[in-house]
């Protein structure tokens, strides 16, 4: 007999009872929609987390003291410009809580001392006027340039740019505002005053920096780099450990191997469900089995040989199955897309997950219906023909 | 064409139990033979070893020239398919199946092409008078005329013999006596009839008559005068009152 006549067979034997054969692909069904679910979640949050870590700037790294006995200063920043070659930009910035007010409005907000290049490190953009420059530095002007946030809170929408706002009880000429950018891993990028480095160490009656932005030419150079300014800090201080350095590149693999640990944890489930919908075709098909014995014994009487029943057992389970995996599919699919519509983030479900997914349950499918289809197979005609 | 010597068929090792004790039969082609006896002669073995759906412990079993008794599942498998056609007291149709697919389906595992299997099972329900009721499925047919596809899914690959067991039990007498006239037409256009019965009024249409008792065969005779089925379904219809009470009579 022929495949295609095996399958002719299986498909009559599995759509003659509708309802059974839908409630049993149930398992499979949530097995399936659970892969193409979570997979694409998984997949569009971390795309969501590494947009962000990127937003921060990109090939940055980062230097801080590891505690507060450690003092980090403009020297040491110098220092890491001139000896450290995979660094085209160094931006000292020195970073404290402030209350900005213009007129009778008021707001906290992040009070940032930083220089000319902190712009392009940290990646972000000019909506109005311009940035702190060298001048602004040197000369120790009090010029500011405020975020989105500080605009909107304190100016409502009005031009900010050539007014004057108090930065803790101190005058500052608005030189230029930020473009807004959102939330970066938790921190708000748009709360921001930005004032010239030597300003703000008067300001705030400090010279000890928050941190040393690095910009690296190219990702590849961050290991290398990482590694030569811990053994340049540790000459420095005398002892290792002093500071803590993390590139961009660390974090973003950071984030990587929490969502392949997510994937792996969220696709234990689905297999797992997938398994129970595997039990609950071979349960259905072992009843069918037992249902159909008369059939199974005419259908050899007239000349089926084993391979025969035992094909046309085995395709209805995978039938089933697959029947069961389009189901999944399309409601994986659309659950997919609410929760990326709820997160924030872009839906799309990838091929690889598709055809997984197909895989799996096929495979479900073949390797939980064997054992009914060997039953099957292996029925003695007469005793089948004579089964009431 | 078919030819059975010291066929025996045992069951069990410990306490074994003889089914059949050396069973020698020669049937030639256009035969119609009635093999009787009584519950527990050994009359279903013999059947299912005829039918290929058994083996013989011991002895051979020669079918169309070939020795058939030490064969595989698979290879009785092909057999059946093609010199056997099985008629059954309680006609095993596939009930989701139209009549036509149910006459079709021997010639499914032969392989044969679709249009052509459709078009051989549309002839064959037309030699047994069912052209019309092609599309019905099983519950939309009479007792007799679910026996007549059967018969007719029996005949579709031209097999060596029709093996008919009981083929009347579980039928009026009526529609019993019409399977009767079906079966007689068959083999006087020259199929070879095995019948299965434990009545004695049914093995009378058989032209020889053969008697198992306790797994031996005791009695091999010619029955010089059959009765003939035709004859006798005609008395019963003139007797009997229209369908639906025919039961009633004859019982």
């Amino acid at each position: 007999m022929s495949l295609l006549e095996s399958l002719r067979i299986a498909l009559a034997g599995a759509t003659a009872n509708k309802l059974r054969a839908v409630l049993t692909t149930l398992g499979v069904v949530i097995g399936v929609g659970t892969v193409i679910a979570l997979v694409s979640i998984s997949q569009g949050a971390s795309g969501l987390i590494t947009a962000q870590i990127e937003g921060l700037g990109t090939n940055m790294l980062v230097v801080m003291p590891a505690n507060v006995r450690v003092n980090l200063t403009l020297a040491d920043a110098e220092m890491l410009a001139a000896r450290v070659p995979a660094l085209t930009d160094v931006v000292p910035v020195l970073s404290a809580r402030g209350t900005v007010k213009f007129g009778l409005n008021s707001h906290d907000s992040t009070v940032e001392g930083a220089t000319g290049t902190y712009l392009t490190v940290r990646n972000h953009h000019l909506a109005q006027g311009r940035f702190i420059n060298d001048g602004d530095v040197a000369l120790n002007r009090r010029v500011a340039v405020i975020g989105h946030e500080v605009q909107t809170e304190l100016f409502r929408g009005r031009n900010a740019v050539g007014e004057e706002l108090s930065v803790n009880g101190q005058r500052f000429l608005i030189v230029g505002v930020l473009a807004e950018k959102g939330q970066s891993l938790g921190q708000n990028q748009d709360n921001l005053v930005i004032v010239p480095l030597s300003t703000a160490q008067r300001l705030i009656g400090t010279v000890r920096l928050t941190a040393i932005y690095g910009q690296l030419g190219s990702g590849d150079d961050a290991p290398a780099a990482v590694a030569q300014i811990q053994q340049i800090f540790t000459k420095h201080f005398g002892r290792s450990g002093q500071v803590r350095v993390q590139s961009q590149d660390e974090l973003l693999s950071t984030v990587s191997s929490m969502t392949r640990t997510l994937s792996l944890m969220l696709g234990a489930i689905a297999g797992i469900s997938l398994v129970v919908g595997g039990i609950g075709i071979m349960n259905i098909m072992l009843v069918s089995v037992t249902e159909r014995t008369r059939e199974i014994g005419l259908r050899k009487a007239v000349g089926a040989r084993r391979m025969d029943i035992l094909r046309q057992f085995l395709f209805e389970a995978l039938f089933i199955s697959l029947i069961g995996a389009a189901i999944g599919m399309v409601l994986g699919t659309g659950l997919a897309a609410i929760i990326a519509r709820l997160g924030g983030w872009s839906s799309s479900v990838s091929a690889s997950s598709v055809v997984l997914a197909l895989a799996f349950a096929g495979a479900v499918g073949i390797g939980f219906g064997l054992y009914p289809a060997m039953r099957a197979a292996a029925l003695d005609p007469i005793q089948a023909l004579r089964w009431e | 064409m078919l030819s059975l010597r010291g066929i025996a068929k045992t069951y069990g090792t410990a306490r074994p139990v003889h089914a059949l004790r050396g069973i020698d039969i020669d049937i030639s082609p256009g035969e119609y033979v009635a093999i009787m006896g009584p519950s527990g002669s050994g009359k279903s073995t013999l059947m299912n070893i005829i039918g290929c759906l058994d083996r013989p412990t011991s002895g051979s079993y020669t079918l169309d020239g070939r020795d058939v008794s030490q064969l595989t599942d698979d290879q009785l498998a092909v057999v059946r398919n093609q010199s056997i056609g099985f008629v059954f007291q309680t006609f095993n149709l596939l009930p989701r199946q139209t009549a036509l697919r149910n006459v079709e389906l021997p010639l499914i595992y032969r392989g044969a092409p679709p249009a052509k299997r459709l078009a051989t099972a549309g002839e064959v329900l037309e030699r047994v008078g069912l052209a019309q009721w092609a599309h019905h499925r099983p519950n939309q047919l009479s007792g007799g005329q679910q026996q007549r596809v059967a018969i007719a899914r029996a005949l579709v690959a031209r097999p060596s013999f029709l093996l008919a067991d009981e083929p009347t039990g579980n039928l009026d007498s009526r529609s019993g006596q019409g399977i009767m006239v079906l079966i007689e037409e068959l083999n006087r256009e020259g199929m070879t009839v095995l019948l299965v019965t434990h009545d004695e009024r049914i093995a009378k249409h058989a032209g020889r008559v053969i008697h198992l008792l306790d797994g031996c065969l005791v009695r091999d005779e010619t029955n010089h005068a059959p009765l003939r089925a035709a004859a006798e379904y005609e008395r019963i219809v003139r007797e009997s009152p229209p369908a639906g009470t025919a039961e009633v009579v004859g019982t």
